[in-house]
């Protein structure tokens, strides 16, 4: 295949992706499907066959019309629009090129023109997949350059260019784009971190979608018809860890994330709660010191149209949590102070603790504040007035029921504990009610939804359970009141946080306790000795744990498919001014400042010097690192070395090498082939050598000895060993010996080396003084020899 | 040896920058980090661009080879030699060019220029291409310039190193006509006895060239043609005493028009198809005179080192308002009894103010036996002599000729085996 036909390919291919992408951003798939067909064809009919070619008046006409619809459509629309035209008339523009004859210019105006769709799509689009198209699309883009950069210079240049683009492409001129793809992720990534966001708020930009907020509302309507559709929509993600040493926790069972508190079950329209009247809002208490149960939980919220937050309660502030974070004491409603429209429509994260997880699951009382000191008592008076509040003639039928209840479970004179668990019981265990969404059924006209679900259809979804409890308690002048949120969710072990969906909305009830009532619960974990809570109670049937098995590689895809987008969305679509902080300059710098605040203070200064020395005699020179350390410099500075002066210092080298090694020989000839390894006979030899007399390599110790002979007589070989020793107490120096004396002294050594050499024996206290006489003598003779300059 | 390193941005390269700034500016102004991460991922390919092109360059030898004479409009053969003398990476897609330049003239273009697509790590690798100087003159080779777009054509590093060497371009040989061989080949008056050969066979032996349709086949050198895969013949000098003194009157007026320098250089071409016949054939023994704005004479036999010396003159003779042809003249020691004068002038024999040989009123003034004729360009017995050559047959010429590759080759050469320049070559 030829280099032009291989940049056609690739160049319909980026079209495609360019107008995926496009169309990914503007929630339209009629465009890639255009592109999907007409490249293709542009391919076969105009590059490879050549049936359909717009010639250039053609061509400039087509594109003339287009920029003419585009700027009418421009000026009808709005700025979101706009941009869509502009996106449209990149599409044409592109279809118009295909069709063309190619050229190198036409081949590069469809690079930049798919280019710029990319532009527009990453203006509109803010999903994961665009991240992941990206990638695709940079590989094909720097394949597009490189081939368009053979197509070029060969034919620029080359007498031969089919030659010199096969060449090219052979010797792997291809193979840098491998590299560069990989080190661009990576430069792409620094820069996009370290590239600081000095103004805004968020980088998110707009998005051909707007904004998108989960469906949590505060107000509940029993009133609706026929079948509701859950939403597996993202709600939240919630990771749980210690706060100490931010090691994850692991959850065992279903929790419950408190959300919107409502007490006012709506007199003027049924089935509708409501908060209390309007309530304070105060700081988060801090968390509380020295508690084994507590937990830190760091929640990533989905953009939401209201300003509850959602947590694990007791909720407890942390050194990081946003000031923006605010309660209300009476009802414990987490809340966001200050939410402007532009925050609102971004996903926002805050940090909280809390004590209400033991071993894994949700504790069910909440304290009241009241002994913390956050709630007056008067206020929480009110609530519980306001939790009491029941009005019989609107619920004949509940009151009844719940009499009736209570009456055949013989606690109508029971304790709050006890009517309120069996009252409880009775949605869950009666077998009476059933769990729905499905209300296609008739209705009672003019009939509180509550009493028909009591009195009638016992169909009911977890509102309806949670009301009908509420309102039965409240018959039974126990406080009570309605707690909307979510409860449970879906694991992801892949990033180790919770992923809460819209389809886990619930509502439950909270029902107030004194702390003599709390005692008698004898809840294990609970830390609120002496203090009143409130009580969770779940009357809704068909409740379903947390969902953490990971066995099926589907269900690993998709947890990884979540936690890469969960990424996408945090760290790099949502990197702002902000997070930019958090994430990236206060881990790198903080510990720089810290020390330049710590090596700037100058009376520190001896006791640090001390240090740095202790730690360099004991700890650094002692350790490893060190070693390895000055390894890698070693190597490093090699490679630097040889990288800038390699073939000159490696010449300067391999010369010096051989200047010493000419020297050595010069000095030593054939040292290493004839030294002796026996201590005394190596002496003997270096005597001999100072009378210039060196044992030639060839030779044997002993042939040396016989030619020595030889030169000095026959006879004089067979001399016998000698010692020449000073007549004891005689002054007089000793007697020079003669030739055969010097004869006997060597060939005793010569002997006695080869004993001692091969046989591996070692000589006896009077040997070794034999020897050192036959040293004696040889030396007394070598040196009278060259005081009277003969030769040995 | 100094080196001038520079890298630029490609048109290309602007095109992509223009959009790069686009896209920052839009991911600046509308905070949106998604335009953010394509204005990074954008700067990569950029980066490296810059980066892997200019490694490309580094450590690369260049060598050039190019013959030290020519002839204007004919090619000639232009070999570069570029040798990797990094250890481990390839370069791809060199460019070597070279600019010619004509004394203060802009270099020539198209530039002389050839394209390596890889050199691998320790290889050298050889190109050729044909160089076809215009006009003759003095031209100068004084910068090599290397240069890569690798690996995307958005940022082109560039070498430049110099490479100074000269060469000399001859006026454009032409076509001698049959008017002026018969006129040349005519044996003079009386003269016939003078023309005896004295060396052995067709004159003494000269040396070995190329064998041409018309030589004769008795003279190859059948040894040497086996060795060097083509015919060769013995050439030898011509012994004879058939004698042409060609005599240049180079005139030009004060204020020249282009027509006047046009007759300037026909007038050289004239005289370099001359030379080139007489000596290529060696028929005859060969005087030349040039009178513009100076004066001197060259006496050429075939071997004769003299001919290179006076196509070297040629390359540069300036003609001049009042030419010496009396100076000229005054060079030559005399002219035999069969020789012929010739003078190829750029104006008529009658037009005032020549300064002729002294005593040389219309030809009395020559020598007994010389045989004159004036040749002035334009006129219609020069356009019977001499014809100036069709560009589209040189053209022709140079691809049909072996010696003078039109296309460029690329063939990988062992450094070690390398050899020299060619012996009329220089490197740079």
């Amino acid at each position: 295949m030829t280099v032009e036909r291989r940049l056609q390919i690739v160049l319909v291919l980026l079209s495609i992706l360019g107008t995926i992408l496009l169309g990914l951003g503007e929630n339209d798939s009629l465009i890639p499907l255009a592109m999907l067909v007409a490249a293709p064809c542009a391919a076969i009919f105009t590059d490879g066959l050549g049936w359909l070619r717009l010639n250039r008046p053609l061509a400039n006409i087509a594109a003339l019309a287009a920029v003419g619809y585009t700027v009418v459509d421009f000026l009808r629309n709005g700025a979101q629009n706009q941009l869509l035209a502009i996106a449209n008339l990149l599409l044409y523009l592109q279809l118009i090129l295909l069709f063309q004859e190619k050229n190198l210019r036409v081949y590069w105006q469809l690079l930049v023109l798919s280019l710029l769709e990319v532009v527009v799509a990453a203006a509109m689009n803010l999903s994961f997949h665009f991240g992941v198209l990206l990638l695709l699309y940079l590989a094909l883009a720097l394949i597009a350059l490189v081939l368009q950069f053979v197509l070029r210079e060969s034919r620029r240049w080359s007498s031969r260019p089919e030659q010199a683009m096969t060449e090219l492409l052979k010797s792997g001129a291809l193979r840098p784009v491998y590299l560069v793809g990989l080190v661009t992720i990576v430069f792409s990534l620094a820069m996009f971190y370290a590239t600081p966001r000095i103004q805004g708020t968020s980088w998110v930009g707009s998005g051909r979608s707007g904004a998108r907020s989960v469906g949590f509302s505060r107000n509940v309507s029993l009133d609706e018809m026929g079948r509701i559709l859950e939403s597996h929509e993202l709600a939240m993600r919630v990771s749980f860890f210690d706060p100490v040493n931010n090691v994850p926790y692991l959850l065992a069972g279903q929790t419950y994330f408190r959300g919107a508190v409502l007490t006012r079950y709506s007199e003027q329209i049924a089935g509708r709660w409501s908060p209390s009247a309007r309530r304070d809002t105060m700081h988060l208490p801090w968390s509380p010191e020295r508690v084994p149960t507590l937990v830190a939980q760091e929640i990533w919220l989905e953009p939401t149209a209201t300003p509850t937050l959602f947590s694990v309660a007791p909720a407890f502030r942390l050194h990081d949590t946003p000031q923006d974070v605010v309660f209300e004491p009476k009802s414990g409603e987490l809340q966001r102070s200050y939410a402007p429209p532009l925050i609102a429509r971004q996903r926002w994260q805050y940090r909280l603790a809390t004590t209400g997880l033991l071993n894994g699951r949700s504790l069910p009382l909440i304290p009241d504040q009241l002994a913390a000191g956050t709630i007056r008592r008067q206020e929480l008076y009110a609530e519980i007035r306001d939790c009491e509040h029941f009005d019989r003639r609107r619920f004949p039928q509940l009151a009844a029921t719940a009499e009736q209840i209570l009456r055949e479970a013989g606690a109508l004179d029971a304790d709050r504990i006890r009517k309120a668990r069996i009252l409880e019981a009775h949605f869950l265990h009666s077998g009476i009610y059933t769990y729905s969404l499905d209300f296609r059924f008739p209705r009672q006209p003019g009939m509180d939804p509550i009493e028909d679900f009591i009195g009638r259809h016992h169909t009911g979804h977890c509102e309806y359970f949670a009301t009908a409890l509420v309102l039965m308690l409240r018959s039974q002048k126990i406080p009570a009141r309605l707690v909307v949120g979510y409860k449970g969710g879906e694991y992801n072990a892949v990033g180790n946080y919770l992923l809460v969906r819209q389809d886990d909305a619930h509502a439950w009830v909270e029902v107030h306790l004194e702390s003599e009532e709390v005692d008698l619960l004898n809840i294990p974990g609970w830390h609120y000795r002496g203090e009143g809570a409130w009580w969770r109670l779940d009357p809704t049937p068909a409740a379903r744990d947390i969902d953490q098995t990971t066995g099926s590689w589907r269900t690993h895809w998709d947890q990884a498919l979540d936690y890469a987008e969960f990424l996408w969305s945090d760290y790099v679509q949502g990197m702002g001014p902000e997070r930019q902080r958090q994430s990236l300059y206060d881990p790198l710098l903080t510990p720089w400042r810290e020390q330049a605040a710590h090596w700037l203070d100058i009376r520190l200064w001896p006791r640090r010097l001390a240090e740095l020395a202790r730690t360099l005699r004991f700890r650094v020179l002692s350790s490893p690192l060190y070693y390895a350390g000055l390894i890698l410099l070693v190597v490093l500075v090699g490679w630097l070395v040889h990288r800038h002066h390699g073939p000159a210092l490696r010449r300067a080298v391999w010369e010096r090498w051989q200047r010493l090694r000419l020297a050595w020989k010069r000095l030593r000839p054939r040292a290493a082939a004839t030294t002796p390894t026996v201590a005394f006979y190596r002496q003997f030899e270096d005597l001999l050598a100072k009378a210039g007399q060196r044992r030639p390599a060839h030779l044997t110790p002993r042939e040396w000895l016989d030619q020595m002979a030889t030169l000095h007589g026959s006879a004089a070989a067979d001399g016998e060993p000698v010692a020449v020793r000073a007549p004891a107490g005689s002054a007089a120096a000793p007697a020079l010996p003669s030739r055969q004396q010097f004869l006997g002294a060597a060939r005793q050594l010569v002997d006695q080396f080869y004993r001692v050499r091969y046989s591996q024996t070692s000589l006896a206290p009077d040997e070794q003084q034999e020897i050192e006489q036959a040293l004696a003598v040889v030396g007394q003779f070598v040196r009278a020899g060259r005081e009277a300059g003969m030769a040995v | 040896m100094s080196l001038h390193r520079h890298v630029r941005m490609c048109r290309e390269g602007w095109y992509y920058t223009i959009v790069l700034g686009f896209i920052v500016g839009g991911a600046v102004l509308r905070e949106v980090n998604l335009l953010f991460v394509l204005a990074a991922v954008m700067m990569g390919p950029l980066f490296f661009s810059w980066r892997l092109a200019r490694h490309s360059l580094e450590s690369l030898r260049i060598t050039r080879r190019i013959p030290r004479r020519g002839y204007a409009g004919h090619a000639l053969p232009v070999e570069y030699e570029l040798t990797n003398e990094r250890q481990g990476a390839s370069s791809w897609g060199v460019v070597v060019r070279d600019a010619p330049r004509r004394g203060p003239e802009r270099p020539a273009e198209p530039p002389v220029a050839v394209f390596f697509p890889h050199v691998a790590p320790g290889q050298t690798c050889l190109e050729s291409t044909s160089w076809r100087p215009l006009r003759r003159g003095r031209y100068q080779f004084a910068t090599l310039t290397t240069s890569t777009r690798f690996p995307f054509g958005l940022v082109e590093a560039r070498q430049e190193r110099p490479g100074p060497h000269e060469v000399l371009i001859a006026p454009a040989p032409g076509r001698l006509l049959r008017d002026w061989t018969r006129w040349s080949d005519r044996p003079g008056d009386g003269s016939e006895s003078a023309s005896q050969r004295r060396g052995q066979r067709e004159g003494d032996y000269y040396g070995l060239r190329e064998w041409r349709p018309g030589d004769s086949r008795r003279w190859i050198h059948w040894r040497s043609s086996a060795r060097q895969g083509r015919l060769t013949t013995l050439q030898f000098e011509d012994q004879r005493r058939d004698e042409l003194v060609l005599l240049a009157d180079l005139w030009i007026p004060q204020q020249p028009t282009t027509a006047d320098w046009e007759r300037v250089e026909v007038a050289l071409s004239f005289l370099v198809t001359v030379v080139l016949d007489a000596t290529r054939v060696a028929r005859h023994a060969l005087y030349v005179g040039l009178a513009g704005s100076s004066a001197r004479g060259w006496s050429l036999t075939a071997s004769s080192g003299a001919r290179d010396e006076l196509l070297d003159a040629l390359a540069e003779w300036q003609p001049g308002p009042q030419p010496d042809l009396a100076a000229a003249w005054q060079r030559r020691s005399g002219v035999g009894p069969s020789g012929r004068l010739v003078v190829v002038s750029t104006r008529a024999l009658h037009q005032g103010g020549m300064n002729l040989p002294p005593g040389s009123e219309a030809s009395r003034g020559w020598p007994a036996g010389t045989h004159f004729r004036w040749l002035e360009v334009g006129s219609p017995e020069m356009a019977s002599c001499f014809a100036l050559p069709d560009a589209n047959r040189a053209a022709e010429a140079d691809l049909a000729a072996p010696s003078a590759p039109a296309d460029s080759t690329t063939r990988s050469v062992d450094p070690a085996r390398s050899g020299p320049a060619p012996a009329n070559g220089g490197e740079a």
